[in-house]
């Protein structure tokens, strides 16, 4: 018997199933995660959400891996061919499966498929190049500071630092913050914007914007929010730990919300922004002492758990031939 | 103005541009001699570059004898503060970036009376600190 799928689109079939499966789960799990998430340190929260915004990729990657894991030990010379076995239902192995089955079914999933990541990929990319145009010119027209941490100074009369660019990261600070914050709170501006440019948290917003999308949308919004704020958080953090004084950072966090809003200006998103995240979230968590909750026993235990139950399950043949035969029955 | 609202210069455009703002108006020779020289930059490719700028409206020009003499027709204020608009429209439009859109419902804007509770706060965990740690 053989599907009426190649193995690419039964693949795919087998990855959008598990990813919108791993997606419901993490949209009932999500708001009872919040609470613990909460308590951990932010740098580690941030961590985790990143993690969590890749489950339903990682999820779907997961089970076409443990699926086609007989066959792939076969082809690695450690596993034995076992598809003498099959017969009473569909086959699904990297050695004997035609990529393509070549039948119109195929073909319009591929298609849409295809068209859609086209579709996406080419909005998304024009967005992002348009972005790094702007900022280009930004960085060339405003004028490069040598005071440390090095940044460039942009004549405008809103108040605004942030940090822009995802591999070598630039601050730029608004010649208007410079002139209205008093020296120790743009020291701790500064030491805010280094800290988004020593974790290169432009390229984790970038990837958790890329490796979200299989989220259901709610749920994404939900993710990406706590993520921003926690990467605020642990910037926050860092700026506290320069300055020694998580007052002078809340005092400062205010100060520069209200000119922002005097000059009825939104506060800026996707780059690291010194005034980015929910202010009263921020001030909040400077007023507390610094949570240190880094769970690193439980993590390991965890993924100890995770990697056991995946070798178990990529050695049995079990998972390969259930999914099998679910794509059997689905697809005749 | 209209295509001020989105300008895209690539570096020798900004170079040029830089110029005229430093140097005020400049016939292509001379623009030639201050920014192409040092580049390794052709007389054509600075004309190219200054034909460019003033389709995008970016500068304008007057025909004196044979030569046409550029001048900036933007301020440098005036175009930084376009883009950083742009920047902020980017960044904070929520039907932009389906990203923003969550970040933009976590941003929602902190009105004063907000503020100023939050001053409030942070004024009395100090005169609490300052009174445990004298």
């Amino acid at each position: 018997m053989s599907l009426e799928l190649g193995l690419v689109a039964a693949s795919a079939m087998l990855f959008l199933a598990a990813a919108a499966s791993a997606s419901l789960l993490s949209s009932a799990a999500f708001p009872f995660a919040i609470s613990p998430l909460c308590r951990l340190d932010p740098a580690m929260r941030a961590n985790f959400l990143l993690a969590w915004s890749a489950l339903p990729g990682l999820a779907g990657a997961l089970v076409v891996c443990l699926t086609l894991a007989p066959s792939i030990a076969h082809g690695l010379g450690f596993g034995l061919d076992h598809c003498h076995s099959h017969g009473h239902h569909a086959h699904l192995c990297l050695v004997h499966t035609p990529l393509f089955s070549g039948r119109t079914p195929e073909r319009l999933l591929l298609g849409t498929i295809s068209v859609s990541l086209l579709a996406w990929a080419t909005v998304v990319g024009t967005r992002l190049r348009r972005q790094r145009q702007v900022l280009e010119m930004l960085l060339a027209l405003g004028s490069a500071s040598n005071v440390e941490p090095r940044h460039c100074v942009i004549r405008s009369h809103r108040p605004f630092a942030l940090t822009v660019g995802w591999l070598e990261p630039a601050i730029l600070i608004s010649s208007r913050l410079l002139d209205d914050l008093m020296p120790a709170e743009v020291s701790t501006v500064l030491a805010h914007e280094q800290a988004h440019q020593h974790r290169r948290d432009g390229l984790r917003l970038l990837a958790a914007e890329i490796i979200s999308r299989l989220h259901w949308p709610a749920t994404r919004n939900r993710i990406l929010g706590q993520l921003s704020l926690a990467i605020e958080q642990a910037c926050d953090e860092a700026a506290a730990r320069h300055s020694g004084d998580r007052l002078g950072v809340a005092a400062t966090i205010v100060k520069l919300s209200r000119l922002g809003a005097a000059e009825e200006q939104a506060a800026f998103a996707t780059s690291p922004a010194f005034t980015g995240a929910n202010t009263a979230d921020r001030v909040r968590g400077l007023l507390q002492p610094p949570l240190t909750a880094r769970p690193g026993i439980a993590i390991a235990a965890l993924l100890l758990g995770a990697l056991l139950t995946i070798a178990g399950l990529a050695t049995s043949d079990w998972w390969h031939h259930s999914a099998e035969s679910l794509l059997s029955l689905h697809l005749g | 103005m209209s295509t001020l609202s989105r300008p895209y210069l690539g570096a020798l455009e900004l170079a040029v541009l830089e110029q005229l703002w430093r140097g005020g108006a400049l016939d292509a020779k001379t623009m030639h001699r201050r920014v192409g020289t040092r580049r390794g930059i052709g007389l054509n490719t600075i004309q190219s570059t200054l034909e460019r700028l003033f389709r995008k409206q970016l500068v304008s020009r007057e025909k004196i004898s044979h030569a046409y003499i550029y001048a900036p027709s933007v301020r440098r204020e005036e175009l930084m503060e376009r883009l950083i608009e742009e920047v902020v429209e980017t960044f904070s439009d929520g039907s932009t970036e389906p990203m923003l859109t969550a970040f933009v419902d976590l941003a929602a804007r902190d009105d004063a009376e907000n503020l100023s509770r939050l001053e409030q706060l942070i004024a009395e965990r100090r005169a609490r600190t300052e009174d445990d740690d004298p």
